[in-house]
């Protein structure tokens, strides 16, 4: 603790550089913001692509394999966490392009925007990478406060403010649950590291107790950023009222933020605690996909449509992380992710999250690509006829909305056959057949835009133009919706590769 | 002593939330807060943290909290008034809840006393070269994460209150 530090920081800059650059690069881009004055925007989501991808390089440059850990402990930069940031950043670009030709025809710019994104990506791979309980609340924190004002900070939009208000509030009462199950963990362990807390919990230290309500408390604040049902109440206002390129943004990246550390905080708990653990996120999974799936039948306005569905998805990902901390992917001292089926669930769960990402992604894209400054493109009815007017914009809807449900061969079929097949692997065949039932019910509501689109006749009012960068951006996205349903097995291998060298 | 101080600080502190959240008056409130804060600092000079007992005073029950009364009263402090009735309805708790804190404040200081002495701290312990040692070495990152949380506030402050909607660097 005493001398100084910078020598012990200068070996680890290679493994941080990633983290470096987007964190400089947020303020590089509000820097030439403020030195650059021109009318249009473009250099800015440029800039912030580069920024993007040179990260991914630098993610890149110590080739991959091999955890390790850095700052005291604080992250544990490896494989999995590269992983997720690969994923951030994929999602991250995808947003700047439809972000860009969102401001681009409304024709007014969100100089906040940018630099909040890449910051709001900064906390995403500090997430992802945190083995602290420190740098759990702490990237969080930044990823939240980016996201409440990129969700509320639409000029003259009162929805847009609600939005953002709401879920500012319950946010931030939702961080206190986990900052208050932090403290009781702390408590417990006498120590923010994982390691700490996981050494308190194997030597079986007296107050349990302490343990179970902070893993419990921990688990809400987790289960607000995720959507889980109890705590997914924000979860239709936010992303109707949010404009769709934030809503995109928020059901697919930041879902994966939250299940980063949800999978990692579960299989820390898990071995010790399983009596507590294990039913209580059984029973959420199962609310969790059926009230989704069930509310989302009833919805009229696309975009509470698709945030009843990532909440249902979001059932889906618990069934997954129940199969990763199950006792058949053993249970004794740390996990044995050598093992077969922890392997399996870990994989499905990294690849679900991949495959939700890509078609999330298109179907808020294409929604985004249809708004008008003011008023975005979110009643169902009047898709009707799109098909014909837009015929590509229809199309990559359609084969997000397929994906979604699960049927091959789209990419979202995969997920759902290797997270289920993990499942019945574990021998959770109760738990298997929920979901399976579940998807089922999911079908109809999918479907049912698909017909507007395709079935119905046009009506005055239909939406009728369409961005031409946003399409195509979401179009590349279906192509990959498509691709990897039919060849899955190189990145499925890949995430299986992940859990099979790791150790929480 | 000890741990006299230190239950005697958190009774009081938990009095100053109850009573902060209770206020109909927003300068009333806010000066709450700045008791329960100051009876925070006590609680950390309890617990051997000189250092950061005085910051809390300085920083939050100073700095913070003067600079929240002054915009409540730059605002003319917001009394509510048309709620009169639905906050004056569940008055019991703040009746109740003080006096069931003591009491389990001082039940616990009193099976505490008979516990282990608190453990004796190195010398120097929470002086502020072991905070800045901590802070800027194991902590390091924490540290500079929260400068870009704050950061991000900044912005985010500037762009949700700007009426114009124009950020001053555009």
């Amino acid at each position: 603790m005493n001398g100084f530090i910078a020598p012990a920081i200068g070996d680890q800059i290679g493994v941080l550089l990633p983290y470096l650059i987007v964190a400089g690069g947020g303020l590089l881009v509000m820097l030439v913001d403020a030195l650059v004055r021109t009318k249009r925007k473009d250099h800015l989501s440029f800039l912030t692509m580069a920024v993007l991808l040179l990260s991914v390089l630098a993610q890149m440059r110590g080739g991959f394999g091999g955890e390790s850990v850095v700052l005291s402990g604080m992250l544990t930069v490896g494989d999995y966490s590269r992983y997720f940031n690969f994923l951030f950043v994929g999602c991250a670009v995808l947003t700047t392009v439809f972000a860009g030709a969102a401001f681009e025809r409304s024709g007014r710019q969100r100089p906040e925007f940018f630099p909040l994104l890449l910051f709001c990506v900064l906390g995403m791979m500090v997430l992802a990478a945190a083995s602290d309980l420190l740098t759990v609340f702490l990237g969080i924190e930044t990823m939240s406060l980016s996201l409440y004002v990129l969700a509320g900070g639409v000029r003259g939009n009162v929805r847009s403010a609600e939005a953002g208000f709401k879920y500012l509030l319950l946010g931030g009462f939702a961080s206190a649950f986990l900052l208050m199950g932090m403290a009781l963990l702390y408590g417990f362990s006498g120590g923010t590291a994982f390691s700490d807390i996981a050494r308190a919990l194997a030597a079986g230290a007296s107050d349990r107790g302490l343990a179970v309500l902070g893993g419990g408390l921990m688990l809400i604040g987790f289960g607000f950023k995720v959507a889980m049902v109890p705590f997914h109440m924000w979860t239709p206002d936010v992303y109707d009222g949010a404009p769709a390129y934030v809503s995109g943004f928020m059901a697919t990246a930041v879902k994966a933020a939250g299940f980063a550390i949800l999978a990692r905080f579960a299989c820390l708990m898990q071995p010790q605690l399983a009596f507590s653990w294990y039913p209580v996120l059984v029973g959420l999974a199962i609310v969790t996909m059926s009230v989704g799936n069930l509310v989302a039948l009833a919805q009229n306005n696309i975009k509470r449509l698709l945030a009843w569905s990532s909440i249902a998805h979001a059932g889906y990902l618990l069934v997954g992380i129940v199969t990763l901390i199950s006792p058949a992917a053993g249970n004794s001292g740390q996990m044995m992710l050598g093992r077969e089926v922890g392997e399996s669930a870990g994989a499905a769960l990294l690849f679900y999250l991949l495959a939700y990402s890509l078609m999330n992604l298109a179907a808020f894209g294409i929604v985004g690509a249809l708004s008008k400054a003011d008023k975005e493109a979110d009643e169902i009815e009047r898709y009707a006829g799109l098909s014909r007017r837009k015929p590509l914009a229809a199309a990559v809807l359609a084969i997000a909305m397929l994906s979604l449900a699960g049927i091959p061969p789209m990419v979202g079929f995969m997920s759902k056959f290797y997270l289920f097949s993990a499942v019945v692997r574990a021998g959770l065949v109760p738990l298997a057949i929920v979901g399976v039932i579940n998807s089922l019910v999911s079908v109809y509501y999918y479907l049912r835009v698909i017909v507007v689109m395709y079935m119905k006749q046009p009506e005055d009012g239909g939406y009728d133009s369409a961005d031409t960068v946003a399409v195509s951006a979401a179009a590349v996205l279906a192509g990959l919706v498509l691709l990897l349903g039919v060849m899955p097995d190189s990145v499925h291998r890949a995430a299986q590769e992940i859990f099979r060298q790791i150790t929480f | 002593m000890e741990a006299f101080l230190f239950f005697s600080c958190g009774a009081l502190m938990l009095l100053g939330g109850v009573m902060m959240v209770l206020q109909r008056s927003a300068v009333v409130a806010a000066l709450w807060l700045v008791f329960a804060f100051i009876a925070a600092s006590g609680v950390f000079a309890a617990l051997s943290a000189p250092f950061l007992a005085i910051m809390q005073v300085l920083v939050y029950a100073g700095a913070i909290m003067v600079l929240f009364l002054f915009v409540i009263m730059m605002l003319q402090g917001p009394v509510l008034e048309g709620e009169r009735k639905r906050l004056a309805l569940p008055m019991w708790p703040a009746v109740a809840i003080p006096p069931v804190a003591v009491l389990v404040l001082v039940g616990s200081w009193l099976s505490r006393r008979h516990a282990e002495a608190l453990p004796v701290q190195p010398a120097g312990f929470g002086s502020p070269g072991q905070v800045a040692d901590l802070l800027l070495g194991r902590y390091l990152l924490a540290f500079e994460l929260i400068s870009i949380v704050l950061l991000v506030a900044i912005i985010g402050a500037l762009a949700l209150g700007n009426r114009e909607r124009k950020l001053p660097w555009s």
